[in-house]
């Protein structure tokens, strides 16, 4: 059986619409999506099942976007990064341009890449194969550092969410001893908060509570919509006339997201937000740059996507929960991961890569412009009925995370945190990314202070360590100096 | 409006309360049965239960619903299961953490809470060290640990954790104090492996199914197995008894019951699993996905529950986490 | 108007104050890993430590300048801040029905008063939480597969 037969075209269609709905909906998340997908996948042929699982995976991020176009509601920490550019964009120039760009700049970013994993795929294993917790460690604080200076000109205020969002990845087991802290005797809160629960208090439900708070009378709709009947072209030329004038940011982006997505658990989310907060440190002159935020952000979490098989197919370590699964489905038809794999299962590896380019050449565009669409009508939807289905939907998809009903509390929790934070003018998106990193911090950084005996210079010991140190100073020595020339030119008139 | 809003409520209150209807009196099973796994999609136990619960539904005529409830380090599957209706609509996988955490103050649920229905897999421990490590055999790293105590690190899961364990009782057994080789936490198998890899550690003492992959591709050796006998997998690998330390150890997945299961219920559960377990459906893709399959019920399984506790409470006051 | 920003971060400033010493003060009962290095309190107190001085900044900075900041918010009535804890107390007492009632009525009900809290007509409010409690049940369950 081959990828290009009937069967495969069905699980690859299939695969992308699971994925869309997935994404789309707050709380449903891609791991989950494929985690469904197991008991179908153990009995369908690996070549059928491998591909439908990255066409969910791929098309699940970019419809994380949809719920940000929408109603500022993220559907991954990595796209939390540029959730507000998103969410103005679609006000200002309709959902259907502003997804467009999102689509397209995944897809794009998706496909350089796939083609970097085609070609550096043994280059870039023999690197991953050096990164001990060390380099962890110093990509941790890359990622912190990109999302204290991605606030723009205010940044005290995004250190302080960043503070609260690792002090909330604190509560549970601790890493080193297995000491229970900060559980108030309660077994849910053992293992920690969810951060995709917090994610849904903190936006979606925050949301509802914002408007509850301050209700809308009139329904206003300030969205131009100049071209009414040319939806396509919106959707698909406007934004790629727009990513081949960005060319250079988003081959910057797209590289940043596969050298920075190996990281496991969260390399498309540091990608996505070193990215993002890159093209909003570098270009400190220009006023209206909500569309490129965008374009440096999804360009890079689609290009981590596939990086995140890297460890998994070369080395048979799983990076996520996603390639978890993989390797499970690899393991029960009998195919060993590892470097053998390129040398036994060369048409297998081949189908995965064709699988990622169809994934993103064809599914994404496909599948982004009937969200798009869809989209474009649910913001027609008056925004006061919206809410009150955003709130149950909050709700389920809390739920649906674990089966866990003591989630819902953590959610109604952040969503009253994240009310006050609004109050005190904190940025929330910063709060997701401190949850994502505190752990993968406070893991690599005690392990290999126990490694290395105490002994803190043996964090400035290892090459790969001290380059991703110098690029960290690098990104702070730019970002003071942004900050600084906005203080000199009295430029205050945009703050995110 | 006001009227109507009112209905409305009374309609919730009407169609809502209906009491859900408790099937007695007919046969066993009639209705669909949950099947709580205490740990994430895609790990051990998760591919271990959805495979069985994909075979057991066809045999016991009744769909099987896989829930993982994650969490708490096991803790809030294990509660969810054990403070479940013992009716038999509600199965579980119970895992080697339920015979740790009590010891460590992290729940008060015992095995006691349970009614363990078969011992799915037991997977021993391992000594796994990196292709060009200078150690051959076990004889020359007891030497090197021995002459340098405290400087090979070792590594695999949590402080605590089963394979903390499996070297405390390792080098227990070889007479060696715990801190000649001492303990890195890690995140799992998988990221242990990546430190090994790296040179951050040296030794792993995970399972051989987690280590398997890396074995095939010639990156790691396995020095010996924490097993009483060899694996029909790995026929090569030496186990520690051969080897002069009596030492055997191993992660294990139960499918088990809220405690006070009807008898006639269990029955019915356990007989169907014993032949599930036999069937080359469920046999031959956890067997290629490298997991060690046993089938241990009834009397012999509540004695190895009750040593499994006993020795991991030992070994937990031996790694200084007991409360 | 500038007065309201100014109390703003004074009072965001001094809660961090207080919760960093909460942390502390938490902290201190954590065990320490062998031979005395810092264990599960190091990260804790690392970020008590650095939210202290940030909040401190923050008192300090709103009293140094008063005239740096410019949006403002509408003073609070009784019954917007009614209206939002009806919204949190509602949503935080479903998890106790979760178990006892059918999804459909329940998540009807949740929606229902939403849309009432939310300044919809009843006839609306209701319309739209039994078109939408139906469709996410039908959507999760019967489509997606995911167990409510």
């Amino acid at each position: 059986m081959s990828l290009f037969s009937w069967e495969g075209f069905v699980a690859l269609m299939l695969g992308g619409l699971y994925g869309s709905l997935f994404g789309a909906i707050p709380g449903l998340t891609a791991t989950l999506a494929v985690a469904l997908f197991i008991p179908i996948a153990f009995f369908l042929d690996p070549i059928i099942a491998l591909p439908a699982i990255i066409a969910i995976s791929s098309v699940a991020i970019y419809a994380g976007d949809v719920g940000s176009s929408i109603a500022r509601i993220p559907g991954t920490p990595a796209s939390a990064a540029y959730a507000e550019e998103l969410y103005s964009l679609s006000r200002k120039k309709g959902p259907v341009y502003s997804l467009g760009i999102s689509a397209m700049g995944s897809a794009i970013g998706g496909i350089i890449g796939t083609l970097l994993l085609i070609f550096t795929a043994t280059g870039i294993a023999k690197l991953a194969k050096q990164f001990s917790s060390f380099e962890y460690f110093w990509i941790a604080v890359l990622g912190l550092t990109a999302g204290i200076f991605a606030t723009g000109r205010a940044p005290i205020k995004g250190f302080i969410s960043l503070l609260l969002g690792i002090l909330f990845s604190t509560v549970g087991v601790d890493p080193t001893l297995g000491y229970p802290r900060f559980h108030f005797e309660n077994p849910n809160l053992l293992s920690g908060l969810n951060y995709i629960v917090a994610m849904i208090g903190l936006f979606g439900f925050s949301e509802v509570l914002e408007h509850v708070y301050r209700p809308v009378k009139n329904e206003n709709h300030t969205i131009d919509d100049q071209h009414p009947t040319s939806n396509a072209y919106s959707f698909f030329v406007a934004p790629l006339l727009l990513l081949f004038k960005e060319k250079l940011s988003v081959l910057r982006s797209s590289f940043l997201g596969v050298v920075i997505g190996f990281l496991p658990g969260a390399g498309a989310d540091v990608g996505s937000w070193v990215a993002t907060s890159v093209q909003k440190v570098g270009n400190q002159n220009q006023e209206d740059q909500e569309d490129k935020v965008i374009v440096a952000g999804t360009s890079s979490n689609n290009a981590a996507v596939a990086s995140a098989w890297i460890p998994a197919l070369s080395l048979g370590l799983p990076g996520d929960t996603v390639t978890a699964i993989v390797l499970g489905v690899f393991l029960m038809k009998g195919i060993t991961p590892g470097p053998l794999l390129f040398e036994q299962s060369m048409d297998l590896v081949w189908s995965l890569f064709i699988t990622f380019l169809i994934a993103n050449l064809v599914l994404l565009p496909l599948y982004g412009y009937l969200t798009a669409r869809i989209a474009s009508q649910i913001i027609k939807v008056p925004s006061r009925i919206l809410l009150s289905i955003i709130a149950g939907l909050c709700v389920v998809g809390a739920y649906a995370i674990n089966n866990n009903p003591f989630d819902i509390w953590v959610m109604v929790a952040m969503g009253v945190c994240a009310f006050a934070l609004r109050r005190g003018g904190f940025p929330l998106a910063q709060v997701v990314l401190g949850m994502v990193l505190g752990p993968i911090l406070e893991q690599n950084f005690m392990v290999s202070a126990i490694k290395s005996k105490w002994s803190l210079m043996s964090f400035f010991e290892r090459p790969i360590a001290l380059v991703l140190m110098l690029l960290t100073i690098v990104i702070i020595i730019v970002g003071v100096r942004f900050i600084q020339s906005g203080k000199a030119h009295k430029n205050t008139t945009r703050t995110s | 409006m006001r009227t109507l809003s009112f209905f409305f409520v009374l309609l919730v209150l009407i169609t809502g309360c209906q009491p859900s209807d408790s099937t007695t009196g007919t046969q066993y099973p009639s209705r669909p049965i949950t099947y709580l796994v205490p740990w994430n999609p895609g790990g051990g136990t998760d591919t271990i239960s959805r495979t069985l619960a994909a075979v057991l539904q066809e045999e016991l005529g009744a769909s099987i619903n896989v829930v993982n409830r994650s969490g708490g380090g096991g803790v809030v599957g294990h509660l969810a299961l054990s403070s479940a209706r013992p009716d038999g609509y509600t199965l579980g996988a119970i895992t080697g953490e339920i015979t740790m955490m009590h010891w460590q103050g992290l729940t008060p649920l015992r095995h006691t809470d349970f009614t363990p229905l078969a011992l799915l897999s037991h997977n021993p421990g391992a000594i796994t060290v990196r292709a060009d490590a200078p150690w051959n055999n076990l004889d020359e790293l007891l030497a090197e640990i021995r002459s340098n105590p405290g400087d090979l690190l070792a590594s695999g899961t949590s402080k605590g954790g089963i394979w903390d364990l499996a070297r405390i009782g390792f080098l227990d057994a070889a007479g060696l104090p715990e801190s000649s080789l001492p303990w890195v936490p890690s995140q799992g198998a998988a990221p242990a492996l990546q430190e090994l890899l790296a040179n951050g550690v040296h030794v792993v003492t995970a399972a051989l199914a987690e280590t398997d992959a890396l074995l095939k591709a010639g990156e790691v050796k396995v020095l010996a197995v924490m097993a009483d006998n060899r694996l029909e997998a790995y026929p090569d690998i030496p186990t520690l008894k051969e080897q002069g330390i009596d030492w055997a150890i191993g992660g294990w997945v139960t499918i088990g019951a809220p405690a006070d299961l009807p008898p006639e219920v269990a029955k019915t559960l356990t007989d169907a699993i014993l032949k599930v377990t036999q069937d080359s459906a469920y046999t031959t893709p956890l067997k290629k996905a490298g997991f060690n399959l046993t089938t241990t019920s009834g009397d012999a399984l509540n004695t190895f529950f009750q040593n499994e506790d006993e020795t991991n409470g030992k070994l937990l006051e031996m790694a200084g986490v007991t409360q | 108007m500038l007065k309201r920003l100014f109390i703003r971060d004074v009072l965001s400033g001094s809660l961090l104050i207080v919760l960093s010493l909460l942390l502390w003060v938490r902290t201190l009962s954590f065990p320490e890993l062998e031979n005395g290095y810092p264990g599960p309190a190091l990260f804790p107190q690392l970020i008590a430590f650095c939210l202290g001085i940030l909040g401190a900044y923050l008192v300090v900075r709103s009293v140094a300048s008063k005239n740096t900041l410019s949006p403002s918010s509408r003073p609070s009535s009784k019954g917007r801040v009614l209206r939002l804890f009806t919204g949190i107390i509602l949503v935080a007492t479903y998890p106790l029905f979760v178990h006892h009632i059918h999804f459909i009525p329940i998540m009807a009900g949740l929606i229902f008063f939403f849309g009432i809290i939310l300044n919809n007509k009843p006839w609306k409010a209701m319309l739209t939480a039994v078109l939408s409690a139906g469709l996410i049940y039908a959507l999760f369950t019967q489509l997606l597969g995911v167990p409510l």
